[in-house]
């Protein structure tokens, strides 16, 4: 115990040290502070974008059903609370779905487009500062505790007293992780403190989520102290130790994880936009297969019904057979989309499925996908709310088809209008967040990884101690 | 030169040269990576332009074969029965330089479609299925490679300059070998500025054998800049007079803080003193704008033939022109909304350019997007260049849309085409000395103080 409050006097006693600290400390509360901030805009704009659609929606007065559906909807992602800390790929996924007919669109108004160029330098996010400049601290503070010793010639003396190498080394361990304990949850606390008032409210299951991210994120800096001891131990000077660790943290944080993302996009390539959209319109016009285009379809409806209700003409049928073909319409289109918007979350799901592998080199790259996925910012929250949207989509064009097929008989298309009471009675859409285990369920591999970094660093140290010789 | 040579085999460490290799590794990768996106994007629009060829026969075609009686009007396509459907293809060809930086050109249009229905607001609609993961990470490109690694290779190079012969106890003779600590300095960063101009030149030499030399050269002033500054700043530090464990940790912090901490708070700090109103508030007034202008299509073609009597008298009485009318008074209405945004944008990227002498990691990257045509500039050149060709679209075809009837061959012939016309040299030549020159105002403050600490230092 006395030999960890030695070590902890040191590094307070250590001005560099302590300015790195203090700079940290400060900087994470103006990103916690800034990150409450701009989740509670986001979401009050988001809020407020979907009060006034459902207003439009409701006010649109007297229409036809589908053109209604052509003017359509948007649905709006609701902003995750822990955005705050971990926005994620937030900025560049796009927050609302343009509900329309016939179309499953892809998302629209991205905050990436409304940002300066410097976004592309990254945000000043919470979970940015934990993943790059945590480590980095650790690295500073720690790199010279025992190789600074060795060099100084004082480790000779203080082995030579008969001190237990393990102890001098698990102790030097500690109060590193101490220090770094105290400014973390310093840092976090007063943060939380000063921006209260902005805090969203978690739920049960946010909390959950809040406590999985924690959890993560000090097994991620527990293997960098593990690493910095274990290499302090070994590096004969100081100036190697600090080089073999900064040369750690740029593989690690910097060069792995965007060769990892370049060899995914390589591996699984996107169809061009253009290309997406003339596959689908093709599937559409002329079928699936090919030899099953839309005329034939609606051609087949057509006999198929005359049949069905043994009448010679369509406009006998007791249906209306405009609103029957729409519905026959969507519901061929919805399998173009499944089979096509499918094949593009499958790609981005295997894209991350392989950066996640790209983690043994990379402890950075373990965390990152776990931590996107319990803020609720990842590619699956993200094509989980899409896949909510569209199926909404569905409901709202079955709701407005499905009156026009069964009230619109002999009344020229146009001229069959519903109105407000109509608006009011269509579904709505409400979203709920999917819990914390949809988030772990793709996370195995990540979860597995960043638990054999921490025994693989836990072994180093382990191995260190027992060699550390002056 | 021959003390140089001697300088330069000292300098070449085993490690440094194994940095070096690497990031010579790196470069190549990072290079082949921009050369297959540009493929790909020149392919993506290859394909784009090839199916405005198909589109433009086919009407040619139905056209044809509508004179020979062989088809019924109603049997042909869209863009033939209405000329507000048929549609010219307006595309943006990859950069010369996107094969060194691909920029933003990952996520900003390229294409777009300009047709009588089309309208200014929304020619760029962002309809995009991009992977928004690789978004956020960015691209293994030159660029990236020269704005965050290089530094790190040139501190590697030089963060113990001093301090390494100091700590080995040669520093008293090596400056008396020399003469003195600033000729045995100048000599040293010589050197060791030699050995990072090859290693800088070589990636460069490589990306000038597949693109235009002009906008190499300005590459390689940037990155000369660039390189000066941090090696300045390493010199300065070195001058500190501390331990080369000491120098690595403060130059790692001012990497950090100048590629990290600064371009974060500056754009936290332009994005208020411009806020910025959302495109999502701007949203509710867009639907409502749509709302009334769909409900009110025949008072608005009304109201278009009164500010067009010349067209009054061509009406034809077709559904199409009431939808043109409807789109002219949406744009009318949304296109201020919309280039409030842009403006407003706009004066945010201003405040950045004014402190991006505050990181010259800002501005180094600016310069090479902008040079290699993947930063804002060209794309905002794009955009505005296409609102003005949908006016002479319009010019072109409007007329004719309202007579009603087919469009002829000779009339396809004489349609107006877009070309995207590229920024002059010389102006992009001279944006990019401004902004050099705002790169070395850094590098100059710290020869000031590194001169001023030659005279005190006392570390000796």
């Amino acid at each position: 115990m006395t030999l960890i409050g030695k070590e902890l006097r040191e590094i307070l006693r250590d001005g560099r040290a302590m300015t790195g600290a203090a700079i940290v400390f400060l900087l994470l509360i103006v990103a916690i502070a800034a990150g409450a901030q701009r989740v509670a805009e986001e979401g009050r704009r988001r809020a407020a974008a979907a009060r006034a659609e459902a207003d439009v929606w409701r006010n649109q007065g007297e229409r036809n059903p589908h053109i209604a559906a052509h003017f359509g909807k948007y649905a709006l992602r609701p902003m995750p609370a822990l955005a705050l800390f971990d926005p994620g790929i937030g900025n560049h996924a796009g927050s609302a779905v343009w509900i329309e007919a016939h179309y499953q669109n892809p998302f629209s108004f991205r905050p990436a487009d409304d940002a300066t160029s410097l976004l592309r330098f990254g945000e000043l996010s919470p979970a940015i500062l934990f993943q790059w400049l945590l480590p980095l601290l650790v690295i500073g503070i720690g790199f010279s505790m025992i190789a600074g010793e060795r060099e100084r010639g004082t480790l000779r003396h203080l082995l030579s007293l008969g001190i237990d190498p393990r102890r001098l080394i698990f102790a030097k361990t500690g109060a590193l992780a101490i220090v770094l304990a105290v400014l973390m949850a310093g840092a976090v606390a007063l943060a939380i403190l000063a921006a209260t008032p902005s805090l969203p409210r978690l739920g049960s299951d946010e909390i959950v989520r809040a406590a999985g991210l924690a959890g993560i994120y000090l097994s991620y800096l527990a293997i960098f102290v593990a690493i910095t001891i274990a290499v302090s131990a070994r590096a004969r000077t100081a100036r190697t130790a600090i080089t073999v660790l900064l040369a750690f943290w740029i593989c690690s944080t910097l060069v792995i994880p965007r060769l990892a993302a370049e060899a995914a996009t390589r591996a699984y390539p996107l169809p061009a936009n253009a290309d997406f959209w003339a596959a689908i319109r093709r599937d559409i016009d002329r079928g699936m297969d090919g030899h099953n285009p839309r005329d034939a379809r609606r051609k087949a409806l057509e006999t198929k019904l005359l049949a069905q209700y043994r009448v010679a003409k369509v406009e006998d049928l007791p249906i209306n057979f405009e609103g029957l073909a729409l519905e026959e319409g969507e519901r061929y289109a919805n399998q173009v989309f499944d089979r096509h918007y499918g094949r593009l979350f499958e790609t981005f799901r295997k894209r991350e499925a392989l950066q996640q592998r790209f983690a043994v080199a990379s402890p950075l790259l373990a965390l990152r996908g776990l931590s996107m996925a319990l803020a609720g910012t990842d590619v699956a929250h993200h094509a989980e709310f899409a896949r909510a949207a569209e199926l909404y989509r569905r409901e709202l064009q079955t709701f407005l088809n499905h009156d026009m097929t069964a009230n619109a008989r002999n009344v020229a298309f146009l001229d069959y209008k519903r109105g407000r009471a109509f608006w009011d009675a269509a579904p709505k859409f409400a979203y709920a967040s999917p819990r914390s285990d949809f988030a772990i369920a793709l996370q195995h591999v990540s979860l597995l990884l960043l638990l054999a970094w921490m025994i693989a660093g836990g072994a180093l140290l382990f191995r260190s101690a027992k060699e550390v010789s002056a | 030169m021959k003390r140089l040579l001697i300088e330069c085999r000292l300098a070449a460490s085993r490690p440094l040269l194994l940095i070096a290799a690497l990031f010579l590794g790196a470069a190549a990768a990072a290079l082949w990576n921009g050369w297959q996106w540009r493929a790909a994007r020149s392919s993506a629009v290859e394909a784009e332009r090839q199916r405005g060829a198909d589109e433009l026969a086919t009407v040619r075609r139905e056209l044809a074969a509508i004179e020979a009686k062989q088809l019924d009007v109603a049997n042909a396509s869209l863009p033939t029965r209405f000329l507000g459907r048929f549609a010219h293809r307006a595309l943006l060809p990859p950069a010369a330089l996107s094969t060194g930086a691909i920029g933003e050109a990952d996520w900003q249009p390229f294409a777009a479609q300009v047709s009588l229905y089309s309208v200014k607001h929304s020619l760029l609609d962002k309809h995009q299925i991009e992977d928004p993961l690789a978004l956020l990470i960015g691209r293994f490109d030159l660029a990236f490679l020269l704005i965050y690694l290089l530094p790190l290779v040139i501190l590697a190079f030089t963060y113990d300059v001093v301090s390494a012969e100091r700590e080995r106890g040669t520093l008293t003779l090596a400056v008396a070998q020399s003469g003195s600590l600033a000729r045995m300095l100048r000599a040293k960063i010589a050197a060791r500025g030699v050995l990072l101009a090859l290693l800088i030149a070589l990636p460069l030499l490589a990306l000038a054998l597949t693109t235009s030399l002009f906008g190499v050269v300005l590459w390689a002033a940037i990155i000369a800049a660039y390189a000066v500054f941090w090696m300045t700043l390493s010199v300065a530090v070195n001058l500190l007079g501390r331990s080369s464990a000491v120098n690595a940790t403060m130059l790692a912090g001012a990497w950090i803080v100048l590629l990290l901490v600064v371009p974060a708070a500056l754009n936290l700090y332009a994005a208020r003193q411009h806020p910025l109103p959302s495109r999502l508030d701007a949203l509710a007034k867009i639907r409502r704008i749509n709302l009334s202008t769909a409900e009110s299509g025949d008072r608005l073609l009304n109201q278009f033939l009164q500010e067009h009597p010349d067209l009054a008298a061509e009406r034809n009485e077709s559904g199409s022109g009431q939808y043109f009318a409807i789109r002219q008074s949406q744009e009318r209405n949304i296109l201020p909304l919309v280039t409030a945004l842009e403006r407003q944008l706009a004066q945010q990227q201003a405040t950045i350019a004014r402190y991006r002498v505050l990181s010259p990691a800002i501005g180094a990257d600016e310069l090479l997007l902008d040079v290699a045509g993947t930063g804002r500039v060209r794309s905002e050149r794009y955009r505005d260049q296409l609102r003005a060709f949908l006016d002479r679209w319009r010019g072109h075809f409007v007329g004719r849309a309202f007579r009603g009837g087919l469009v002829t061959p000779a009339e396809l012939d004489g349609m107006p085409r877009f070309a995207f016309a590229e920024e002059s040299g010389t102006t992009l030549g001279r944006r990019t000395a401004r902004g050099i020159a705002l790169l070395l105002l850094p590098a100059l403050l710290l020869v000031a103080f590194s001169t001023w600490r030659l005279r005190t230092f006392r570390g000796i």
